[in-house]
């Protein structure tokens, strides 16, 4: 039944092209989840939502890798925070960024590795790993991606050349009017205009599908059965198009905010910066669900521009008290320091459970997250790229093993780079530059 | 499914013939290795058009990759990879700055179709990437699509982008289809594709088409002369490379993790220096010395780099500036040296450990099976392995010691009679290819048998493996494989061993035996079965 | 010889560094950490702990003559922007210019001797890592605690000892001095040295230093990669020798002579140059090595321009705490001191040394 129907569309839609674009009304379904909720009724999945999630001055070494390796693995102090959510989090621990004799930028070095898989040269500039993603798996979605920070600042890491750099917003209200605004259209009421690309790749995909009949005649029974594998590989990327062809399903779950924010001072006061980004990530889940994008940066504060974050009422920042506050002997860490990175550790928790608490169907935003937490040092008091923190959090639509902590001592971060890519379903072997680069992700999360 | 699938089932089955006999061999459609998907698009484009091809698993059968890519197919998320992997490479191919150099034609206007523009291109990219002159209904339904597309976006550009990206997604591209003609042989392209991909790893360059076209492929002088200039271009080395890679499994690398508290040096720098040391040393000594195969066994000459110096103990100075990549510099070992052949180099040894010890079981296994062609039978299920394991245990110091324990129980004895006397001459050499000469404070005994003969050390065994009438015969075996992309049939076996004592004659040159194998009528056979 | 004892394994390399005597065997290392000797212990600063950084600074603003109104509202202003400061800044520009010359504010950072001195606190206990570089115990002599040596000549901890950021032990890095040298050492050259005797538990030796052409690589663990080779530079400013003995296995340098390490790449230290060199070093058994090196140091060695502006403490009353505790070589039109006494500890582990071409 569904067949005929694809059918005619397929001829409908060969019929329009040349000519001009035409406005598709096609019925409701009215049931648009499957039992499980990870896909639409159809079969096909929803796509999985990278984050990529930033702050600087990373964690005291010692106190947030957790004690026990592998699954069900014991957190460390730090990282206690998030005990709750431990079955959607790898962390991995004892990775480094490699400068292959370049002189370390202290704050800027360890998160170019991070998040463009190489120590960007002077002149050059590598992409960062969200404009990669969305390059390949934002072109579907209004903003192929969308950044905040927390802080007041609007710089962030993100870049796609040399030449551009992706600004963040820095204010809730500004975020909110740019998504929700005038010109947001509603997947549960508005007309729909098919993508002329799309219709093009399908008639291409059409034409390599002709060529069936004549190779099968050249085969033996074996290879027919393969070359057969193939062509119904074909037929499901012609599916797949097909779908993009239909006017998007509504989006059960889909909710514009129930009112604008209100907009504190732009201030790098911690108390500031962690309302911004509540405010942030419930904008954020919202325009996820009713699929805006399905790549978003966040910030807390850049990089030197971690400096900034303050605890209310002192006078010291985050980053001068990494390099200046005593370790005391008998906790054994910077006690303030320590306060911030826990700040931190709660803030990353709230954004956990803004994608948790966004359901969809069974599931939540949350369980088709990829979330990487990243960072520029190993050891802020010393500005080292060794042992650095990173984090992956999220259940990627079911492509990730969660839950583990994986020691790779010695191992460049942009492994963790590769890995994430792979999960997005992004065609690479390799990534990252001179000493960080890699052909190995970690197989070992990959679903 | 495709409302005609059924329509062509039934074609198909009408079509079919008598299944091969066993002993002809048979035509196999195999799919491309990410290498080649590489190399292809790096000769048809440029090497700034870069891909990253990959498949999801690669397995191996009779010891080579090379025979499972026969086997496998392109799964759905593989060919949305791929997909995805040509709409770049062709986005690309026509953006401002490339289209110039390789685009051959301008567009009558840039926001329409051209399909005569569009046909030169696609026919003459088509021709590199197909490995053969498209027909006349391919060209014209991937020039009809590009023009649709090109209309539906009011771009030329855009539509010759899908057009291209049509072309790199088709199974003509993907899979290595070979086309057989009425009278039952090879077509000359399909010749054309076995050598190229055989002698070069990718596919064939404007001359060995030409060569096809004209007939040339089919006489034994033409055959001759067109490998003959093949084994001598620079790309012969990128396929001794490919087939070494694959008969060594250096793809075992990727998953290859050592214990850091045990194994310090073993950085990713080793990882990749480890596989080229190897690389470089077969290269030096199979084609650019041409030396006898047996001596990659023996030879004191290899290349090293200061990341391997550090690994090996060994001084290996960096002969770069500070902040440069370090270059490989070619040693060689005194004649007193511990050190000797490949079974000594970190990629050996390393490889064939276990990640917190070295495992002389596996590295025996390894010589059997990979050098030697034979096949050592798996543990049985319900082994107790306690003893070999438990490197810390005071009663037994060395692996020697644990193996012996461990092999008391009867069930064990015959296998590990057949892997550890190899493989405990290698134990002077850690689990990361560091050289020793105890473990646990006690003496590490090397001496051994293999096959009847004897030997003290690992130098010695080399001698002994380079004397072994098996390892020749067995690098012919499976480069003949290789080649066929199947294990030769039983039919084959003359061919086998007619191959088998050239190379022996000639003194076991490897060129040579590339060029026994492309010029033999076995290469080029084809099978019965349709 | 850990270089040479092996067989010589490179046709392209003439010879790798050679002992000289019959018997003699080398033994090469690549420093692996370089830091100040510091014994820092509780309680150490009888005058209490210096102040962070940017309280100092406006304490310091009140000294060059602000009025103390001024100064709060400049570190209000400070805070409200919630950005990295700039100089363009007026409280940064004020904090630059705290220097006068001719009655004009001038900057603090190339001027620092025309600022007041801050008088801040240096360290008033009596144990310090070091040596007794003068041969008296006198006033200012601490007492080594790891080897009871009394009279240690260590004016550089006495004078940075009570700022947070200097802060250190014989296993612990000053916060400053770890960031700085990590920050370099994976481009800087690496400082080699080579270790020569017939017996290595007892008898003479000789100790040499030298600059390497690479820098040092490191291992999975992160820790420096041992085994590595690496070429002398044939800079002979960076190559010196001295006379030295083994007491079960500690090496001591027996000629206390000059040393000089041309180090461009370091921020904190351009050129390391000791008078009355002295060296103690433990050969361990896993072929490391560790100790600490001393001697007398131009103080104005100590103070560069990337050390003004190092972030951690207030860099001119580090500036005033050296000048005035430089404890040697007086000048002899001014007689003021122009050196200080300095212990720095090395951490060294195996590595080939290929001498340069002759």
């Amino acid at each position: 039944m569904r067949m005929t129907e694809k059918l005619k569309r397929r001829q409908v839609l060969r019929g329009m092209i040349g000519g001009a674009a035409v406005t598709v009304a096609l019925p409701y379904l009215d049931c648009f989840l499957n039992s499980n909720g990870t896909a639409l009724a159809d079969g096909t999945k929803l796509p999985v939502v990278f984050t990529n999630w930033f702050q600087g001055l990373g964690f005291s070494p010692g106190f947030w890798e957790p004690k026990t390796a592998g699954f069900n693995y014991e957190n460390n102090m730090l990282l206690k925070p998030l005990d709750a959510f431990k079955k959607k989090i790898t962390v991995f621990s004892g990775m480094r960024a490699y400068t292959d004799g370049n002189v370390v930028v202290p704050h800027e070095s360890g998160a170019q590795v991070c998040q463009a898989g190489g120590v960007t040269k002077k002149g050059q500039a590598l992409p960062t790993i969200d404009t990669i993603i969305a390059d390949a798996v934002g072109t579907r979605t209004r903003f192929r991606t969308l950044e905040v920070r927390c802080d007041g600042r609007t710089e962030t890491f993100s870049r796609r050349s040399a030449s551009s750099s992706n600004p963040a917003e820095n204010a809730p209200l500004a975020l909110y009017n740019r998504i929700f605004g005038a010109e947001f259209q509603d997947p549960n009421t508005s007309d729909f205009t098919p993508d002329p690309a799309v219709i093009a790749r399908k008639s291409v995909l059409s034409a390599v599908a002709e060529r069936r009949k004549t190779l099968m005649n050249q085969l033996g029974t074996a290879d027919k059965t393969r070359l057969d594998e193939y062509f119904t590989s074909l037929r499901q990327l012609e599916q797949q198009l097909d779908l993009q062809l239909e006017k998007p399903e509504a989006v059960p779950s889909c909710r514009v905010p129930a009112a604008a924010p209100e907009d504190g001072p732009r201030s790098a006061d911690m108390v500031n910066v962690r309302r911004n980004h509540l405010l942030f990530s419930q904008i954020l889940a919202h325009a996820v669900a009713c699929n805006q994008t399905n790549v978003l940066g966040v910030s807390l504060s850049g990089g030197t521009g971690g400096s900034a974050l303050r605890k209310a009422g002192t006078s010291q920042t985050f980053h001068t008290l990494t390099h200046e506050e005593q370790v005391d002997p008998k906790l054994g860490y910077q006690p303030t320091v320590a306060w911030f990175q826990n700040e931190v550790v709660e803030i990353i928790r709230e954004y956990l459970t803004a994608f948790q608490s966004f359901k969809e169907g069974p599931n939540s935003l949350l369980d088709r997250s990829l979330i990487m937490y990243s960072t520029d040092n190993g050891d802020a008091k010393t500005h080292s790229q060794l042992n650095l923190p990173l984090i992956l959090m999220g259940g990627a639509g079911g492509r990730i093993k969660e839950g583990q902590h994986i020691v790779a001592n010695g191992q460049t971060v942009s492994r963790v780079g590769l890995t994430i890519q792979q999960i997005m379903g992004i065609p690479v072997s390799s990534w990252g530059t001179e000493s960080n680069a890699t052909s190995q992700p970690f197989t070992e999360v990959m679903a | 499914m495709r409302k005609f699938g059924l329509v062509l089932g039934l074609g198909l089955a009408v079509a079919g013939q008598a299944a091969a006999a066993e002993t002809s061999g048979h035509l196999v459609m195999r799919r491309l290795t990410p290498e080649q998907y590489e190399n292809i698009i790096a000769e048809t484009f440029g090497r700034d058009v870069s891909s990253g091809a990959r498949f999801s698993d690669q397995t191996r059968e009779g010891g080579l990759i090379a025979i499972s890519a026969s086997k496998t197919t392109v799964t759905g998320p593989e060919l949305e990879h791929f997909d995805s992997l040509a709409r770049t490479i062709a986005e690309k191919v026509v953006d401002k700055g490339h289209r110039n150099a390789l685009v051959p034609c301008k567009p009558a206007s840039i926001k329409d179709a051209d399909d005569a523009c569009a046909r030169q291109f696609l026919t003459d990219v088509g021709r590199s990437l197909y490995r053969r002159p498209l027909t006349k209904d391919e060209a014209d339904a991937i020039v009809l699509a590009a023009g649709d597309a090109a209309r539906t976006q009011k771009s030329f550009y855009d539509g010759l982008a899908h057009g291209l990206a049509g072309l790199m997604i088709s199974p003509d591209f993907l899979f290595r289809v070979e086309n057989v003609k009425a009278d039952g042989t090879l077509d000359a392209y399909s010749k054309a594709s076995r050598l190229s991909f055989f002698l070069w790893n990718t596919q064939p360059d404007e001359a060995l088409l030409k060569a096809a076209e004209k007939g040339n492929l089919d006489t034994e002088k033409g055959l001759a002369r067109e490998v003959d200039r093949m084994i001598a271009s620079r790309r012969f080395e990128t396929a001794v490379r490919a087939f070494f890679s694959d008969l060594l499994m250096f793809d075992d690398f990727n998953a290859l993790s050592k214990d850091a508290m045990i194994y310090p040096r073993f950085t990713q720098q080793v990882i990749k220096d480890a596989q080229e040391q190897t690389m470089r040393t077969l290269v030096d000594l199979l084609l650019t010395k041409r030396s006898d195969y047996r001596d990659i066994f023996t030879s004191r000459t290899t290349f090293l780099t200061p990341a391997l110096g550090s690994l090996y103990r060994m001084p290996v100075p960096k002969t770069t500036p500070n902040m440069e990549p370090a270059d490989w510099v070619e040693v060689q070992y005194p004649e007193n040296d511990p050190r000797a052949g490949i079974l000594t180099h970190a990629s050996f040894v390393a490889l064939h450990s276990h990640p917190g010890r070295t495992s002389p079981t596996l590295r025996g296994k390894a010589l059997r099976e990979i050098l030697l062609c034979q096949r050592v039978p798996d543990p049985p299920g319900n082994v107790n392995f306690t003893v070999v394991q438990d490197s810390s245990n005071p009663l037994y110091k060395t692996a020697r010691e644990r193996l012996n324990a461990h092999a008391t129980e009867a069930m064990c004895t015959g296998c590990h009679k057949i892997t550890d006397p190899m493989g405990l001459a290698l134990d002077v050499f850690d689990g990361a290819g560091t050289y020793r000469t105890t473990e646990n404070g006690a003496a590490i005994d090397t001496s051994g048998t293999l096959d009847g003969v004897a030997f003290k050390n690992a130098v010695e065994l080399g001698n002994v493996l380079h004397n072994h009438p098996g390892a020749p015969k067995c690098l012919v075996t499976r480069l003949a494989s290789y080649g066929l992309g199947r294990v030769p049939a039983a039919g084959e076996k003359t061919w086998i061993e007619a191959m088998q004592a050239d190379f022996a004659k000639a003194g076991y040159r490897v060129p040579d035996l590339f060029k026994s194998v492309a010029t033999s009528a076995a290469f080029f056979k084809v099978a019965n079965e349709k | 010889m850990r270089l040479v004892r092996g067989p010589l394994y490179f046709l392209a390399v003439a010879s790798v560094l050679c002992a000289s005597g019959a018997h003699a065997e080398t033994r090469g290392f690549v420093i692996a950490q370089f830091f100040p000797a510091f014994h820092s212990q509780e309680g150490d600063c009888a005058g209490g702990m210096n102040l962070n950084t940017g309280d100092q600074y406006d304490i310091g603003l009140v000294q060059a003559g602000y009025d103390e109104k001024q100064v709060a509202e400049w570190a209000r202003k400070a805070e409200d922007k919630a950005l990295i400061t700039s100089f363009r800044d007026e409280r940064h520009r004020a904090i630059r210019d705290r220097a006068t010359i001719n009655g004009k504010k001038v900057s603090a950072w190339v001027n620092p001797q025309a600022t007041p001195d801050p008088n801040l606190n240096t360290v008033t206990s009596k144990f310090a890592l070091g040596f007794d570089l003068d041969g008296k115990e006198g006033a200012a002599g601490f007492e080594n605690p790891m080897t009871g040596e009394k009279g240690v000549d260590n004016q550089y901890f006495r004078a940075l000892g009570c700022f947070t950021a200097h802060r250190g032990s014989y296993s612990d890095r000053p916060a400053t001095w770890s960031y700085m040298w990590d920050i370099v050492a994976p481009a800087m050259p690496a400082w080699l040295m080579s270790v020569t005797a017939d017996d290595f538990k007892n008898g003479a030796a000789t100790v040499s230093f030298y600059r390497a052409r690479e820098h040092i690589e490191r291992d999975v663990n992160n820790n420096v990669l041992p085994d590595l080779t690496f070429r002398i530079d044939p800079d002979l400013r960076s190559q010196v020798s001295f006379k030295a003995e083994i007491k079960d296995g500690v090496v001591s340098i027996t000629e206390h002579g000059n040393l000089h390490a041309v180090w461009g790449e370091m921020v904190l230290l351009t050129d390391l140059r000791l008078g009355n060199t002295h060296l103690r070093l433990s050969l361990r058994d896993d072929g490391s090595a560790d100790g600490v090196l001393g001697g007398y140091q131009p103080w104005k060695d100590t103070i560069s321009d990337g050390y003004r502006s190092a972030m951690g403490a207030d860099s001119l009353g580090e500036y005033w705490n050296i000048r005035k505790l430089a404890d040697a070589n007086p000048d002899p039109k001014t007689g003021a001191n122009q050196d200080i006494s300095v212990a720095y500890r090395i951490n060294a582990v195996p590595a080939f040394l290929i001498p340069p071409p002759q």
